[in-house]
């Protein structure tokens, strides 16, 4: 009986043995593998703060030059974006401003007009506003009585118009229907009456 | 006595159990030692040795197998391994985790993982901060590109327009030099802003860092432009819409690989105007919506100017006003029609040779001829007079305008 108990003892010590052998075993793998991740991100973290830092002294370096450049030329650049506004407000305005514009062509028959070279606007009729996705639409129709060399400047200020350099109303031609009057007995110049569909456009 | 003797030496050998008890027969023994062994087996069932001793069973009581070193050292060291795992487990939990902040707070234990977001949070303000200062930069150059772009257009296209007069065309030609130089300006210096990085590297942080800095600089100018929103003053709105047009310019991708891979100095004149006409297709600004209207326009001058040489190659005397004398071509209307891109001219013709309708016909085939005509078309023809007073044929023509 007592050497059945001897034996029960030896061998329960061979199992602890083992038993705790294979727990070393284990533990030493899972710590290694834990430890080794984890010490590669502590690792990471503690180098990029000290990089970190180091670039953080650039940044703030760089930051205030950029800054310093922009304000700079931010004069400039304001200066233009005004200059820009207005002259927008000109030749693109903010809402329809038909009585500027009304002015604008008046102004423009007064310069065309000669008493041998004649422009004369004889009808303005401006129609309803149509609005687009970006931009308005003001229509208008007009009646003008012009000699020929009147009439293409005409188309050319119609053409040309928009452009920041002059003045003059953002403006396209819808439809033209014009007439060739009989000539007179004398050396007058060719007379053209015509109707005209404008589009004139503000923002 | 001798009879048990013979029947015990009748009876059968019993087998040996030690193979050394075997006899061997062949074995050359004397038979006195026979003899004796076989009457000494024979005479007796006690062994030579006597009975084996018992073991007392009693002495192992109590008795424990001896201690095993080796067992000793693997619970020292599992112990040892137990109390480096929870300690290293504590310690990279301090360091890399929030999951213990309130004792790393409290015990004022640094941890290398907030320090790290610290760190990254200051560069990505700061290059943010560098980001916000480069686009808005890139926006006024940009402004000024648009402002020459605009008078650039203007200047090509009164050089190369039909209509326009030489003096006309040299100016526009002297003009577009200065303004070439303008915009150079300005897509150099946007194209070096451009180039450099928008984004910094991060430790530990992943994923498209380009995509969070262009949102980062996004929500900064959002918040500026919306900081102004409700501000009417004219330098607000102004502002407002610097920083609005900013935020297009910051996803505005295409845009910035036009500007990059631009070689600015290698344009001629007509690949700058192509170039601007591009650029201005990708700007978002009140300039990029005029000149997206400009574009549309249709320069009847020039129509004109070619429906007059058209013409002229039918009736070589049409502009020098001899159609009662000689006869020729007359128009009396046109018809201009932007929205259908189609124009109908009415007039008419005069021959003294009855020949009015291969004149019109001539002038069909002409019309079909140029580039900026298609469809040109007259279903009737008709004429009166006489070989004295002339032929005269009515002219009622209708073209479209060629998509060209």
């Amino acid at each position: 009986m007592s050497n059945t108990t001897y034996q029960i003892l030896e061998r329960q010590q061979k199992f602890q043995t083992k038993v705790y052998a294979f727990a070393c075993l284990l533990l030493i793998v899972l710590l290694g593998f834990y430890g080794y991740k984890q010490w590669i991100r502590y690792d990471m973290a503690k180098s990029g703060i000290g990089s970190g830092e180091e670039f953080v002294a650039f940044l703030s370096e760089e930051s205030v030059n950029e800054e310093t450049n922009y304000n700079s030329l931010k004069v400039e650049f304001d200066a233009l974006d005004k200059e820009i506004n207005t002259k927008l407000a000109d030749i693109f305005p903010p809402d329809n401003a038909y009585t500027e514009l009304t002015r604008q062509i008046d102004s423009y028959e007064q310069k065309l007009a000669k008493r041998h070279n004649p422009f004369e606007v004889s009808n303005i009729n401006f129609q309803n506003v149509v609005k687009k996705e970006k931009y308005s639409v003001l229509p208008l129709r007009m009646t003008i009585r012009s000699s020929s060399n009147n009439f293409i400047k005409f188309l050319h200020l119609i053409e040309n118009s928009g452009t920041l350099n002059g003045n003059t109303r953002l403006m396209d031609i819808s439809s033209i229907r014009l007439n060739f009057e009989d000539e007179d007995e004398d050396d007058g110049p060719k007379i053209i009456s015509f109707s005209v569909q404008i589009n004139a456009y503000f923002q | 006595m001798a009879e048990e003797k013979q029947t015990e030496a009748a009876a059968p050998e019993p087998q040996p159990i030690n193979p050394l008890d075997i006899k061997d027969t062949k074995a050359d023994d004397s038979a006195l030692v026979s003899s004796i062994v076989s009457t000494e087996t024979a005479t007796g069932e006690e062994n030579i040795l006597g009975i084996a001793p018992e073991i007392d069973q009693s002495l192992l009581q109590g008795m424990e197998p001896p201690k095993s070193i080796l067992l000793l050292i693997l619970k020292i060291t599992a112990s040892f391994l137990v109390v480096a795992g929870i300690g290293s487990f504590l310690f990279f939990s301090t360091q890399l985790t929030k999951s213990l902040e309130s004792i790393t707070n409290n015990l004022d234990i640094p941890n290398v993982s907030q320090d790290l977001a610290v760190t990254n949070a200051e560069i990505i303000k700061l290059q943010t901060n560098i980001n916000l200062h480069r686009y808005l930069q890139i926006k006024g150059y940009l402004d000024i590109f648009s402002y020459s772009g605009d008078s650039y257009l203007q200047n090509y296209d009164v050089s190369v327009s039909q209509t326009s007069t030489k003096s006309e065309k040299r100016e526009s030609l002297e003009q577009m030099t200065e303004l070439k130089e303008n915009i150079k300006v300005a897509i150099n210096n946007s194209r070096e802003l451009y180039i450099k990085n928008i984004s910094v590297d991060l430790t530990n942080e992943g994923g498209d860092l380009e995509t969070m800095f262009r949102d980062k600089l996004t929500t900064v100018l959002s918040k500026k432009a919306q900081s102004l929103a409700e501000n009417e003053e004219t330098e607000a709105l102004r502002e407002f819409k610097t920083y609005t047009q900013t935020i297009a310019l910051v996803n505005n991708t295409e845009l910035k690989n036009l500007i990059i891979n631009s070689d600015f100095d290698a344009m001629s004149d007509e690949d700058v105007y192509v170039f601007v006409k591009d650029m201005n297709s990708l700007l978002t600004s009140n300039l990029t919506s005029i000149q997206n209207i400009k574009e549309k326009r249709i320069k009847w001058s020039d129509i004109m100017d070619e429906i007059d040489l058209r013409t002229i190659a039918v009736d070589g005397y049409y502009t020098d006003d001899y159609y009662n004398e000689l006869g020729g071509i007359r128009y009396t209307s046109y018809d201009f029609d932007s929205v259908n891109r189609r124009i109908s001219i009415v007039g008419e013709t005069k021959r003294f040779d009855t020949t009015n309708f291969t004149m019109i016909a001539n002038l069909i085939d002409e019309f079909n001829d140029s580039d900026t005509f298609e469809g040109a078309d007259m279903n009737s023809f008709n004429k009166s007079g006489s070989l004295t007073d002339g032929y005269t044929a009515i002219l009622k023509l209708s073209l479209n305008l060629a998509n060209n």
